[in-house]
Parts: C-alpha cells; sequence; structure tokens
C-alpha cells in the first residue's frame, strides 16, 4: 500500500522525457487511484509541491482526482485557484497523454467557477487550456463549450473573440476527448458569443452547424439552437431561410412545431405585417419568448422592420423622395427618413445618395470600385483561403476512404450487389 | 496596479490608443475582482474600446462593472453616455456628449477620438450625400458653420449658387504602387496556371 508522499516522489522521478509513459501507465493504475481517493486532503498540497510545467502529468491526475472528490455544488476555492494556476502552466504535450482528465478537470474549473459565482476567474486559464489541449487551432475540444459559457456568464464576450473566430475543421475524440454533446454546445454557446458581438452572419453559421447535425432524437440544444437561428435571420437577413436538405428530417418537423412563437413571427414578417402589429404579436407572446431568454432579439427584429422597407423600397425605385420613404416605410417624418437613410449607408445596408436641395434619395448599385487596391487585396485573401480549404478537404476525404471501417461498410455493399446481380434479375425488365 | 497605470499611460503618451483597450482587457482577466477597485481607470477602459471601433466590447464593459462604481464616477458615467450615443447612431448629438470635463488621464484619448469621428463623419458624407447644406454638415461634424465650410473646401467640395455644398463622391483609391501591382499579377498568374494544369 503506497502513500501519496511515495506517488509525489515517483512522479518527481519519472517526469522525465523518457518515463512519461510508465508514469502514465502507474498513474492510471488502481493502486494510485485508490491512494489518490484515500489521501483527498492532501492532494492540493501535493501539487504546490510539484512543478505545473514539468510535472504536468503528475499534477493533472492528482487535481483530476482532487475534482472528483470535491463537491462541485458548494465550490472549492483552494482547488480552483490551484487548477488556475496549473492550467496556463502545464505542457501541452505531457497533457495531451490524458486528455479525457484534462477536459474532466476544465469542467471541474467551470462548476466550481459557477458555484462559487466567479465566472470571471476561470475565463483566462480556459483560454489557456482551449490552447494547450488542441493541438491546432483546427480541432475542436470539449473545453471550447465551457470557456464559453464563462465568458457569457461574466460578459466579457470580447474575451472569447480569438476562439469563436477560429475556424473548427476537425473533431478528433482520441486527442481531445470531445463528445457529441460538446459540439452541440460549442455552436450553441459560440452562437450567442457571436450574437452579442453583433457578427450575425458568422452566429447564423455556428447555429446552423448544430442544426444540421447528424441526429435520430431531438435535443434541447438544437431546439435552442432553431429558436435562436429562427430570430437572427429575421434580423440579419428580415426572412428564415428554408432549412438546407441534409438537415435531420425529425429537426425539420421539430421547427415547424416546438418553435411556435419565432416561427410565428417569421410568418408575420413575411407577410408584410406593419411594425406595430409585429410588436403586439411579440406582447402577447412575451412569457414564452422571456422563457427563451430572446426578448432582446425579438425587440431588434423588429426594430429592422422599417430597414427591411426601406431596403425592398431600392428594389423597386431608382429615385424616391423622402417624404415617399417616410410614408411607405411607416416612419414619422422626411427628416426621420433621412436619418434612418443615413444610418444605413453607414451601416453599409443601402448604397444610395441624398440630395438635399429636392430632398430626393438616389438609389446606386453597389458603390464598390473594382479597380482599387483593396479589392485585389481582399480577392487574393480568398484565393489562399480556398486554396486552403481545398487542401484540408482533400486530406479529409484521403482520410475518409482509407478509413478501415468506411471500407469495410462499403465493400460489403459492392458484394451485397454483386450477389443479386449474380443470382439474376427476378423479374423482367419492363418496357424497352 | 501601479505597474499597469504606468504601462497603460505610457500606451496614451505614445498614443497608441488601439492597444489600451485590449490591454486592459488582459489585465482585467489576470485580476477578477479588479473591476471594483476605484482606482481602475474605468472611463479610459470605456473609450478606449469606442476608439478602437469595439462598441460591443465597450458596452459589456459597463455591464460588467459593478452598480457603485457606475454610480461612483461622472466621468464614466459620460462615457456611457457617449457610446450610447454612438450605439443608435445619434450623429448630431455625440458632440454634445464629447463635451466632458475629461481628467488628463482621459483627455488625449477624448481629443484623438473626436478626431477619428470628425473625418468618420466626413467620408459618411461624401459616401451619402450629393449635395448638403453647411448647418447639416455642421452639425454632423460637430462644428460651426464656418468651420463646417472650411472643411468641405478642403476636400475640394464646391459650394454651390443655393449655397448647398456639392459633395463629391470619394474617389477610388489612390493607384495602387506600380511593385505591389506586379507581385499580385505574378501571384494571380502563378494560381491561374495552377488552374489550368
Amino acid at each position: 500500500m503506497g502513500t501519496l508522499e511515495a506517488l509525489v516522489a515517483q512522479i518527481t522521478a519519472l517526469s522525465g522525457e523518457a518515463d512519461l509513459g510508465q508514469l502514465h501507465g502507474q498513474l492510471k493504475s488502481n493502486a494510485q487511484d485508490n491512494v489518490m481517493r484515500q489521501s483527498a486532503g492532501g492532494l492540493l498540497t501535493a501539487v504546490t509541491s510539484l512543478d505545473p510545467a514539468a510535472h504536468s502529468l503528475g499534477c493533472l491526475h492528482l487535481l483530476e482526482a482532487k475534482a472528483r472528490t470535491s463537491n462541485a455544488q458548494q465550490g472549492d476555492r483552494e482547488f480552483l485557484e490551484a487548477a488556475c494556476r496549473f492550467l496556463p502552466a502545464c505542457t501541452p504535450h505531457q497533457v495531451h497523454m490524458a486528455p479525457e482528465k484534462f477536459a474532466a478537470v476544465c469542467r471541474a474549473v467551470k462548476a466550481h467557477c459557477l458555484a462559487l459565482g466567479l465566472p470571471k476567474r476561470g475565463v483566462a486559464p480556459l483560454r489557456a487550456a482551449v490552447a494547450k489541449l488542441c493541438p491546432s487551432p483546427d480541432h475542436l475540444s470539449p473545453i471550447h463549450a465551457d470557456f464559453f459559457q464563462l465568458c457569457l456568464l461574466s460578459k466579457c464576450y470580447g474575451a472569447a473573440a480569438s476562439v469563436v473566430e477560429a475556424d473548427i475543421f476537425l473533431v478528433d475524440p482520441a486527442r481531445t476527448a470531445c463528445t457529441p454533446t460538446d459540439v452541440l454546445l460549442y455552436c450553441y454557446y459560440g452562437g450567442l458569443i457571436e450574437i452579442g458581438r453583433r457578427r450575425y452572419a458568422h452566429a447564423l453559421e455556428l447555429l446552423l452547424t448544430a442544426i444540421t447535425a447528424p441526429t435520430l432524437v431531438l435535443n434541447a440544444i438544437t431546439l435552442a439552437c432553431l429558436k435562436k437561428f429562427t430570430l437572427v435571420s429575421l434580423l440579419h437577413a428580415g426572412a428564415v431561410p428554408p432549412l438546407p436538405k441534409h438537415t435531420a428530417p425529425l429537426v425539420t418537423r421539430a421547427a415547424k412545431n416546438e418553435c411556435g412563437a419565432a416561427a410565428e413571427l417569421a410568418r408575420l414578417c413575411s407577410q408584410g405585417k406593419s411594425a406595430a402589429e409585429l410588436a403586439a404579436f411579440a406582447q402577447g407572446k412575451q412569457a414564452e419568448f422571456q422563457q427563451d431568454g430572446s426578448v432582446g432579439l425579438v425587440k431588434l427584429a423588429i426594430e429592422g422592420h422599417a430597414k427591411r422597407q426601406v431596403q425592398k423600397l431600392t428594389q423597386t425605385y431608382l429615385t424616391l423622395s423622402l417624404a415617399d420613404i417616410a410614408q411607405q416605410a411607416g416612419l414619422g417624418s422626411p427628416q426621420e427618413a433621412e436619418l434612418a437613410v443615413l444610418r444605413m449607408i453607414d451601416a453599409g445596408e443601402v448604397h444610395a445618395r441624398i440630395s438635399e436641395r429636392d430632398g430626393m434619395v438616389h438609389f446606386l448599385e453597389e458603390d464598390e470600385a473594382y479597380h482599387s487596391e483593396a479589392t485585389t487585396e481582399a480577392l487574393d485573401r480568398l484565393i489562399g483561403r480556398s486554396v486552403e480549404l481545398a487542401a484540408k478537404l482533400a486530406a479529409f476525404d484521403m482520410a475518409v476512404s482509407s478509413d478501415r471501417a468506411y471500407m469495410t461498410k462499403t465493400e460489403l455493399r459492392s458484394q451485397r450487389k454483386a450477389d443479386i446481380d449474380q443470382s439474376g434479375p427476378s423479374t423482367e425488365p419492363l418496357g424497352p | 496596479m501601479e505597474a499597469l497605470l504606468a504601462s497603460v499611460s505610457q500606451l496614451v503618451e505614445s498614443r497608441q490608443f488601439d492597444e489600451v483597450g485590449t490591454a486592459l482587457d488582459e489585465a482585467e482577466l489576470e485580476e477578477p475582482s479588479t473591476l471594483s477597485s476605484e482606482r481602475w481607470p474605468h472611463a479610459l477602459h470605456l473609450l478606449a474600446h469606442v476608439y478602437a471601433g469595439r462598441l460591443e466590447d465597450a458596452r459589456f464593459l459597463y455591464k460588467r462593472t459593478p452598480e457603485n462604481i457606475r454610480q461612483g464616477s461622472p466621468e464614466l458615467a459620460a462615457a456611457f453616455a457617449l457610446l450610447q450615443r454612438l450605439w443608435v447612431k445619434d450623429y448630431q448629438h455625440v458632440w454634445a456628449a464629447l463635451q466632458f470635463a475629461w481628467s488628463a488621464q482621459v483627455a488625449p484619448l477624448a481629443a484623438a477620438l473626436a478626431d477619428r469621428l470628425r473625418s468618420r463623419q466626413l467620408s459618411l458624407v461624401a459616401r451619402a450625400y450629393a449635395n448638403i447644406s453647411v448647418p447639416k454638415l455642421a452639425a454632423l461634424l460637430g462644428c460651426s458653420e464656418a468651420e463646417a465650410a472650411q472643411a468641405a473646401s478642403g476636400q475640394g467640395w464646391a459650394v454651390g449658387q443655393d449655397g448647398l455644398v456639392e459633395v463629391k463622391p470619394p474617389g477610388a483609391g489612390a493607384a495602387a504602387s506600380s511593385a505591389a501591382a506586379e507581385q499580385a499579377l505574378q501571384r494571380l498568374t502563378s494560381y491561374v496556371v495552377h488552374l489550368e494544369s
């Protein structure tokens, strides 16, 4: 029967590059697990006596054992501080040996932050943890969602910028211990962050990823994503696009049945109801929207109504007086209409020129001149990005087509087909 | 805190206003309870985000500032009032909100912000108006009519017979330097060759 002191001595002795594998095996064994469980009180002292960078693997196991024994409902300040010191300092290749344990420690950090009511404490450590666990910024980890949740709760949306803006291409459960729930939560919380930062296009992209994830059962996260997706589409584009064909049929059905209030609002918008009517409807469904936490989004969607009316006018008219715009978009006066158009030009939502002499607005085609240096640069960037994406796609295609499970499956299918062909067509083909 | 304040005031002195907001954000994450300290440069932090064009970050910063600080700092309240005007794009009242006796720490940033807003407004007018009256231009730029007329002539905009300023649309960007253009052409050529092979 070993003691904690012996274990710490072992960690210190075996943390060399060559011995890490042996140490990992030792730490995983049941005997050591019992030691850690029995001396739970001394675990944090043991962690402090070790160097987080040199003995990352040992620290990780000790912290994870501590996380299992401490009560996350109450929150443990000491554990939280120890883990927050460890996460930014640990050595990536050591913690890569036990991704599940690392993810578990991060989850515990989040839980303790929430229990103690200190969400901001965990933001910086978890941001560091994301970088430590992911082999490249293309990877998704279970920590992403927890990190976003803390950012949302502490209102540090800006801190999430670098993580939420990185495009995720790889979900590799073997290396980052990701589960399907983690993917969905990443999309949902990431979407919420982008909504807060008013980057609606990216928010929609994230939410749509969650909605179109293949599934056989409906879950609450997808449903929440659907509701937000409907409202953000309304706000951003003025209409809700149909869900893509590869959406699971179950989700398409849920979009009709479960998102009652949001879908109804979308329908009213598409019928061209006035802003007052929309507001009255939202008032009636107040309780439902409040429950989803989307009262603000609903308000914004309705406020965007006048804007969409002006945008519609640009498709019909080349020149229109401010008075006419005010009347058709439901704005009070020509002055108000002028301000509204000015704001839209500022935001790049319409291209127009206001002439104060005759009180007219001339709507223009896009005023972008494509022979500028900036355009060349943007084009260049896009081409570079496409090349990069094509390479990623090719690599992924290669990985799938050489995957054993995939090959077995296609092999079986082609064999079955060959069998049927050999036994001959059972009926004569119809027609010539 | 001292070290941080020193490095921030150094950033302000060297006029690297864009970096002030991010630096303060990072310091805040290092020491989460720091926002409740009265010595934290709250107004500077908020205005730095506004200056960098991150209105969203400025808004969330205000939201996470403790209530007693919000009540206790008139300068923070003034900075927030400015943010509100900018948030709703209330172009004319922004200037009134900028008129505040900013403290010595904040004043350089506030002045730089006014300059940046004015040039932004001028380019907005260039995009949005075919012709505009001088009083309206003055209101949008937050200056006197004489100054507005001067700004207009600085852009090469002439005043017509009826007293309206004829706004010239912004010209295409300056011609690319030939070296950059050649480089771009070279890259494009290699892409096309790659696609055809």
